[in-house]
């Protein structure tokens, strides 16, 4: 399967490159099991920065939708397109506004509540 | 005398081969390649410059370098015809003149790589390439060379290894030891092991290579340096067995022959290769051209 990345485009790489992994694992180019290039390899085909693939084998290793081996490589994770379906950037938005909404039916005002949640934030990673 | 004789029957097959036959394959290859290329595609990448005819040049030069070469070989042919027909020739002599023939037969390939290299630098112009290609599937060693050559190469390597051990039961004077002649076998494998690695994963230089283009590059490339992996420990074998079985007007047969074997070898490889995947064999372009 071959995958562009353009350069012109205002859509981060890293994303274009994710964006076209879910679409083959949902059309059923890529299917379970199946081996993925190593970040360096396809930093070098594509002429782009380690870093950048790195970042979108993380982000689809976070979804399930790859998974790293080891020293044996990076492969499509078994569940891989029932994955594809789940949108974790919705439904993190869809939890916040449910919070959102009962705290501003308790009154809270929408200042208060970004300064909870910056503390929350920083309070979490403290306690990390 | 019959080793002579073999000899010079073998020493014109190597002038004519890799000086006539070779170039004559090569300057086909490289017109071929050239006329594939879209003008359009030349005259974006090399602004003002007349393409072919420096193309024309670069294949002149090649052919005189080879012509003068193989008239070198020529006399030293016949130097060779004078000088073995005397009883006490010397098989260092003959065996080291053979070698450097043979380096000075690669040098016109050399040459027209680097003529090629200045040629880009020069005038090629950079031209960003807004849109990148690349094929979501793994390459490994085993998508460019079979198991079964890979596994002769190891075989080869214990063979080498096995028969030193052996031969420093038995030391024939100017034998170094085992440890250093296998030394050099092993840092020629980690050498040639390394090369392929890089080409395996190396950065794409040449914007007008196509992606099919250079997964057959890296399998010619790859399978080139299995078959020397293979060729080495066996050729140095039977150059430490003759010396054993006190055969050594044998030497400057047995070098010419390795290096026909070697040639050979490297001219047939694209029909020896294991198959392409089928997209590779699909001719997905990373490149506009083709």
């Amino acid at each position: 399967m071959e995958i562009t990345i353009d350069i012109d485009d205002p859509q981060p790489q890293f994303e274009q490159l994710i964006e076209q992994v879910k679409a083959a694992v949902t059309s059923g180019v890529l299917k379970p099991g199946d081996a993925l290039p190593s970040i360096r390899q396809l930093a070098n085909d594509l002429d782009l920065n380690s870093k950048t693939v790195a970042k979108a084998y993380q982000l689809l290793t976070r979804d399930s939708i790859i998974e790293t081996k080891g020293y044996r490589g990076t492969y499509v994770h078994p569940k891989a397109k029932s994955n594809c379906k789940f949108n974790l950037q919705e439904w993190t938005l869809r939890k916040l506004s449910e919070s959102i909404d009962e705290l501003r039916e308790a009154g809270v005002t929408d200042s208060e509540i970004r300064h909870a949640f910056a503390g929350a934030i920083n309070r979490q990673q403290s306690a990390k | 005398m019959i080793e002579v004789y073999l000899f010079l029957a073998a020493f014109t097959v190597q002038i004519l081969g890799m000086s006539v036959l070779y170039p004559v394959r090569m300057a086909r290859i490289i017109r071929t390649r050239l006329q594939k290329i879209p003008a359009e595609r030349i005259a974006e990448l090399y602004p003002g410059v007349d393409v072919s005819r420096a193309h024309e040049r670069f294949l002149a030069r090649y052919r005189t370098a080879n012509t003068v070469i193989a008239v070198l070989g020529l006399l030293l042919l016949g130097w060779f015809i004078r000088y073995m027909q005397h009883l006490s020739w010397d098989e260092g002599v003959v065996g080291g003149m053979i070698t450097a023939y043979f380096l000075l037969q690669n040098f016109p390939i050399l040459l027209i790589a680097w003529f090629t290299t200045r040629f880009n630098k020069v005038h090629r112009r950079v031209l960003p390439e807004p849109k990148r290609k690349a094929v979501l599937q793994r390459r490994g060693l085993f998508d460019f060379v079979s198991p079964f050559t890979v596994f002769l190469a190891i075989l080869a390597y214990f063979q080498f290894v096995a028969f030193m051990f052996y031969v420093a039961r038995h030391p024939f004077p100017g034998f170094g030891g085992p440890f250093a002649n296998i030394g050099i076998v092993s840092l020629m494998y980690i050498l040639l092991g390394a090369v392929v690695m890089y080409f395996l994963y190396f950065r794409k230089r040449d914007p007008l290579q196509t992606h099919a283009d250079r997964m057959l590059a890296i399998r010619a490339i790859v399978n080139s340096y299995a078959w020397v992996c293979i060729l080495v420990p066996i050729f140095a074998s039977i150059s430490v067995a003759r010396k054993v079985l006190e055969l050594e007007t044998w030497g400057p047969f047995a070098g010419t022959a390795s290096f026909l074997i070697l040639t050979f070898i490297n001219l047939r490889i694209g029909r020896w290769s294991s198959p392409l995947r089928r997209q590779e064999a699909d001719r997905l372009g990373s490149s506009p051209v083709r």
